[in-house]
């Protein structure tokens, strides 16, 4: 907590792809959020552990661990269970959504999506907190 | 040379065979029992197989369905060897799967028709076998290639519109444009770079394989080129955070290129080198002059993971997917398939090297003249 009231989330964006990924970034800060990238799965479980974020967005087609299974760590872990995980979906591949929520993500958002679409999902994760 | 095999016990026979089928220019291999014909049926791949129905042990009926049942060996087409006016030889025969009959005494004017008429019906159900086999190749690649487009294309894509959509946002709201509008402006820009790039390179592949593609050559710097193609690529690399250098080495003569495609490929080479490369690693373009061979070597050096042996050829074939990737669903893109094509219409070679662990080199060599 900061003198002013709350303080900035910080948002850890686990995606390999560097338009995405840099896409997020800039759309995120502008909605006043603290953006941290991971480009792989590996950083971003370790990410998660040691920034301890309020909320993970998380790409599923990810080299070395993807993006479910990150999902399942982050859920595991008696340090990062609690922090609410937003998954991005493709809206081709149909059983990754339900298999996101297997894995314990708290909601998706299927690709490509708007503007408005992220921010919204973005602030009713960060109020489940 | 069409290959007939005989399975009969009686060794006359099989005798009176070859004597009107070999002077023919016939390949006759012979088997004298059931059980030894299904096996070299299978071995000998023969394109027609006559075949006796009495014989002790396995009888022509049984070896019939046996060769019809097996994969190897359904598709060759069996004559059965019955006796005169033995009917229910010949249903019994046909049942079996066998393709026709034929009656002792041979006559060996129509012996040799049938034969031929079979050879030619097998030759019409192998060649459409094949050509079914290579639609179902043609297939696959189309398949492989939609898929390249939707990952290849949507991902650039995505980053423009997210970025082109949040800026016009702003503006509508009469909001502050603020620096990290200005970054999604420049990210949405080189997505569409990219968009236009993969376009350009499906394009120019299609009409480099059809030699339609006019080369505009000029003398060319190459170490100019390289020094070019690596301020291209830099925002890229600053973005990965890679070591990029140019070594030239000395008296490089200039040579006779299409400057605009071959750095074109030379981009290609050092993004493709950059994705996978990780942060620290460097990438080193070295220029050399082998006067022996009279050419020029361009090679791309990355410490990045390699290529396993078993892809450096394949990584050049159109559509290509390296198996490792498959997991993420990446596409590769044209990008090598491309660099082949292009360096092979100036007369030059492409291959690529690499060591596992120590990243992978790829050398390009043109000739002088």
């Amino acid at each position: 907590m900061s003198l002013f009231g709350k303080s900035r989330k910080k948002i850890l964006v686990v995606e390999d792809e560097p338009d995405i990924a840099e896409g997020l970034d800039a759309r995120l800060g502008l909605a006043d959020y603290d953006v941290i990238i991971a480009p792989d799965g590996k950083s971003g479980v370790e990410k998660a552990r040691a920034e301890k974020p309020d909320l993970v967005v998380l790409d599923i087609m990810l080299p070395k661990i993807d993006g479910f299974e990150v999902c399942r760590i982050i859920k595991s872990e008696a340090g990062t269970k609690h922090i609410p995980v937003l998954m991005l979906t493709s809206l081709s591949m149909m059983g990754d959504v339900e298999r996101a929520f297997d894995v314990g993500a708290n909601d998706y958002l299927s690709k490509p999506f708007t503007n408005e679409r992220l921010l919204a999902k973005v602030k009713s994760l960060l109020k489940l907190e | 040379m069409t290959k007939i095999l005989i399975i009969d016990d009686e060794p006359d026979i099989v005798e009176s065979l070859e004597v009107m089928l070999t002077p023919r220019g016939y390949h006759v291999v012979t088997a004298s029992s059931g059980g030894s014909g299904v096996g070299s049926a299978a071995s000998e791949k023969p394109d027609i197989i006559l075949l006796d129905v009495m014989m002790p042990g396995m009888d022509g009926f049984e070896t019939c369905r046996r060769l019809k049942n097996s994969d190897e060996t359904k598709n060759i087409p069996v004559l059965l060897l019955t006796a005169l006016n033995q009917s229910d030889d010949k249903v019994k025969g046909l049942d079996a799967g066998a393709d026709d009959f034929i009656t002792k005494p041979f006559n060996d004017v129509e012996l040799r028709a049938r034969v031929r008429a079979f050879v030619r019906t097998k030759k019409l159900r192998d060649d459409l076998e094949e050509s079914y086999r290579r639609l179902k190749e043609l297939e696959q690649l189309r398949d492989s290639l939609t898929h390249m487009l939707v990952h290849d294309l949507k991902v650039p894509l995505t980053a423009v519109k997210g970025g082109v959509e949040t800026v016009l946002d702003a503006m509508n709201k009469k909001e502050n444009l603020l620096e990290p509008h200005r970054r999604l402006l420049a990210n949405a820009k080189s997505g569409a770079d990219k968009v236009l790039g993969l376009i350009q390179d499906i394009l120019d592949a299609s009409r480099m394989e059809e030699n339609k593609l006019p080369l505009h050559k000029s003398p060319v710097d190459m170490a100019a080129l390289a020094r070019s193609c690596a301020a291209m690529v830099e925002p890229l690399r600053a973005q990965s955070q890679v070591a990029l250098t140019i070594n030239a080495g000395p008296s490089l003569p200039e040579i006779n290129l299409d400057e605009a495609l071959v750095g074109r490929v030379l981009v290609n080479l050092i993004s493709n080198s950059l994705k996978f490369t990780p942060p620290g690693g460097t990438i080193t373009v070295s220029l050399s002059y082998r006067p022996g061979e009279k050419q020029v070597e361009c090679a791309v050096h990355d410490t990045g993971s390699g290529i396993p042996q078993e892809d450096l050829e394949k990584i050049f074939d159109k559509f290509f997917q390296r198996s490792d990737f498959q997991a993420t669903r990446k596409g590769q893109g044209l990008g090598l398939a491309f660099c082949r094509l292009a360096v092979e219409r100036h007369g030059g070679k492409i291959w690529a090297e690499s060591e596992n662990g120590k990243g992978s080199r790829f050398v390009m060599r043109f000739p002088l003249s």
